[in-house]
């Protein structure tokens, strides 16, 4: 009872703005339509909370743009973050009050193989440890093996724009999962392809800091995929431990970031334009999954069509990181044929995104075509102020359920993030954790948003 | 004022023995606009009040439109103003006309967006052959259709490329007065569009 009535609080107490819109099912009972066995949690990356590391992040931010811009905002670094390399079990305690059945984070290549086939032995076994206290805690743990970071070894090679990276993550591959199949079977091969290649070579906001390259860009996802195909086959080779005794040895997963891209007009060519703009970011990737043929088009630019051996049947789930909606408006002076804006007017999270429920709706109906089970990889907001984190959280779940509803197949729902961290170029100011970091002590101090996370996990039927 | 504009486009050509008439249109519309991904389709309705109107004068033509798009679902397309300027010259078995279609969105960035449009006619007789680039206001992409005139007006049926029909009846009711009934739903890609509408017409029906 006590939690119905706090549920409801969290809620009434918001101030209602559109693209929160209301819910009509009773909040209080949210969670009780998931399926049993569902997975609730919070995901994680190794860059952005570990600190101490060494990558081509390191690297890229300490650099500046030509105009004298830094590449992140603030100057920030990620020398520290969370310090959750030597700060785990204090993560581990902040999961256990969020009532986490999952916990997805990555591991860190250039930890674990700072040069080419030295391998720090000592590193893979605290990640082994992370394993073991999470499944001792009745959290599953959901690993990502490359999440955005390349040691410098492999960026200096070319990285995703050369070939050998095909071999080195598959090596990479092996090597963890040889490691932790007894404690793994839910595996994420990589994170945002479609993210890492526009945010590289189109925006120029990560590494290697290109712009307006989309025929580079498009070639990335391309090796994205194929160098996927070869860690599926690894990681069904290698871990032939079923974890959790569930009958699977591996669950492998893409996490696939999805954008609801809505024409910003009726104008027949900003429709064409956000079509264009869907098919290349949000359907390529599960197409080229689900039948093994990499179809990429940017018109005049680059067109890719190529059969990749091993791809088709390589994902037992498909993971989906939604966040927001982009209005499409055609500007053909640009690379990408459109600028992407945001509707006024609308609840907005602190980086301008449009908070839009019925966007994650709509792409679990959606994929659920494809025949996959769904895993929601990640969803979340900054939200330095903490007022809209719970509707935020509360009209996705309702959407999460009336999808389900509705014949999609989701197994599981991953928050980004468990707390506040080095958010990539908008460095510490973009706030999503269900936890905020107290400045100086770098604890882990819950938001309001903890009790209500909580609360909606307990629903969950066991 | 809307008086005074009606009366000088419909004294620009007294003769009305060219292809082309003078006359003024207002109506509303729905339009239906969406593409289609793998197990869905992501689209919504908008409704569509027009105005438009033209006038030839020693064959010279001039025609003028414009439609505000006002989305029917909550949170969908922004506002969008869309005008018409077009002008050419109009014989009495053929008529051409060209040019901008400007559509201004105030919520989008870039607000506005310029299109060129074309329309060309020739007739043989009762019959005739329309083909379009941008026409209908710059929402039909291409069309080539074949026209009709009967005593109290005019019906067309057209293709629209690569995969579509446009059907348009203009019918006289009353002396200058008349109804207008345009409808088309093409598909270009993945790309779907429909629109539905009617209007009044006042001076002609050509």
């Amino acid at each position: 009872m006590k939690r119905v009535v706090l549920l409801a609080l969290a809620v009434t107490a918001c101030q209602p703005r559109a693209g929160l819109d209301d819910v009509s099912a009773d909040p209080g009972l949210l969670g009780s339509a998931l399926p049993r066995g569902f997975l609730w949690g919070t995901a994680t990356a190794a860059h952005q909370i570990e600190g101490g590391l060494d990558n081509d992040w390191s690297v890229f931010e300490a650099g500046s743009f030509p105009d004298g811009t830094p590449h992140i905002r603030n100057r920030d670094r990620a020398t520290v973050a969370t310090d959750s390399w030597n700060r785990f079990d204090d993560d581990l305690a902040a999961m256990k009050a969020l009532g986490s059945t999952t916990y997805r984070f990555s591991v860190e290549w250039s930890r674990l193989e700072p040069r080419k086939g030295e391998w720090n032995d000592a590193a893979m076994q605290r990640y082994r440890d992370w394993c073991v206290k999470l499944r001792a805690n009745g959290i599953t743990p959901m690993v990502t093996l490359q999440h955005f970071t390349l040691p410098r070894w492999v960026a200096d090679a070319g990285g995703f724009e050369g070939e050998a990276i095909r071999g080195d993550l598959e090596r990479f591959t092996r090597r963890v999962a040889g490691n932790l199949k007894d404690q793994v079977d839910w595996w994420v091969t990589l994170n945002e392809p479609n993210v890492y290649a526009v945010q590289g070579w189109l925006r120029g906001v990560f590494p290697p800091g290109k712009k307006d390259d989309t025929v580079t860009q498009t070639k990335v996802i391309a090796m994205m995929l194929k160098t996927h195909a070869r860690m599926a086959q690894a990681l069904r080779e290698v871990d032939d431990v079923d974890a959790d005794g569930d009958g699977f040895a591996t669950r492998i997963a893409v996490a696939h970031h999805v954008r609801y891209f809505q024409p910003a007009t009726t104008s027949p060519l900003d429709v064409a334009i956000a079509a264009l703009t869907d098919d290349y970011s949000n359907e390529a990737i599960p197409r080229a999954l689900k039948t093994g043929r990499v179809l990429l088009d940017v018109p005049g630019a680059i067109t890719i069509d190529e059969v990749v051996p091993g791809l088709a049947g390589s994902i037992d789930v498909l993971g989906l990181n939604y966040y927001t909606r982009d209005l499409v408006r055609t500007d053909l002076g640009s690379p990408s044929f459109s600028t992407l804006t945001y509707r006024k007017g609308r609840a907005t999270s602190d980086l301008g995104w449009d908070l839009y429920p019925d966007g994650l709706h709509s792409f679990l109906v959606r994929f659920a075509a494809y025949g996959w089970p769904l895993v929601v990889t990640e969803n979340g907001l900054a939200d330095r102020s903490g007022t809209l984190r719970t509707p935020f959280l509360v009209q996705h779940v309702h959407a999460l359920e009336r999808a389900l509803r509705d014949g999609a197949d989701v197994r599981g729902y991953a928050h980004w993030s468990l707390m506040d961290n080095f958010e990539w170029a908008e460095g510490y100011d973009a706030q999503f954790g269900l936890f905020t970091i107290e400045p100086g002590t770098l604890r882990r101090v819950p938001t309001a948003s903890v009790e209500p996370f909580r609360a909606i996990g307990a629903n969950i039927p066991r | 004022m809307t008086s005074l504009v009606l009366s000088l486009v419909l004294a620009a050509d007294p003769s009305a023995a060219r292809l082309l008439d003078s006359h003024v249109a207002a109506g509303v519309g729905v339009l239906g606009s969406a593409y289609t991904v793998t197990g869905a389709r992501l689209g919504e309705a908008a409704l569509m009040p027009t105005l438009s109107a033209r006038g030839v004068l020693a064959g010279f033509v001039v025609e003028g439109g414009a439609f505000v798009s006002s989305s029917l679902v909550r949170g969908g397309t922004v506002f969008s103003l869309t005008g018409a300027a077009r002008v050419g010259y109009s014989g009495q078995r053929w008529a051409v006309v060209a040019g901008v279609i400007t559509q201004v969105a105030p919520e989008a960035q870039p607000s506005v967006q310029v299109l060129p449009s074309v329309r060309a006619s020739v007739s043989f007789g009762a019959a005739g052959l329309t083909l379009g680039v941008f026409d209908h206001l710059g929402l039909v992409p291409a069309h080539l259709s074949v026209d009709l005139r009967v005593p109290n007006g005019r019906f067309s049926l057209g293709w629209v490329a690569p995969l579509g029909l446009l059907a348009s009846a203009d019918v006289d009711l009353v002396q200058g007065f008349g109804l207008r009934v345009t409808a088309f739903g093409f598909r270009l890609g993945n790309v779907e569009s429909a629109l539905l509408l009617v209007s009044g017409t006042w001076g002609g029906a050509r």
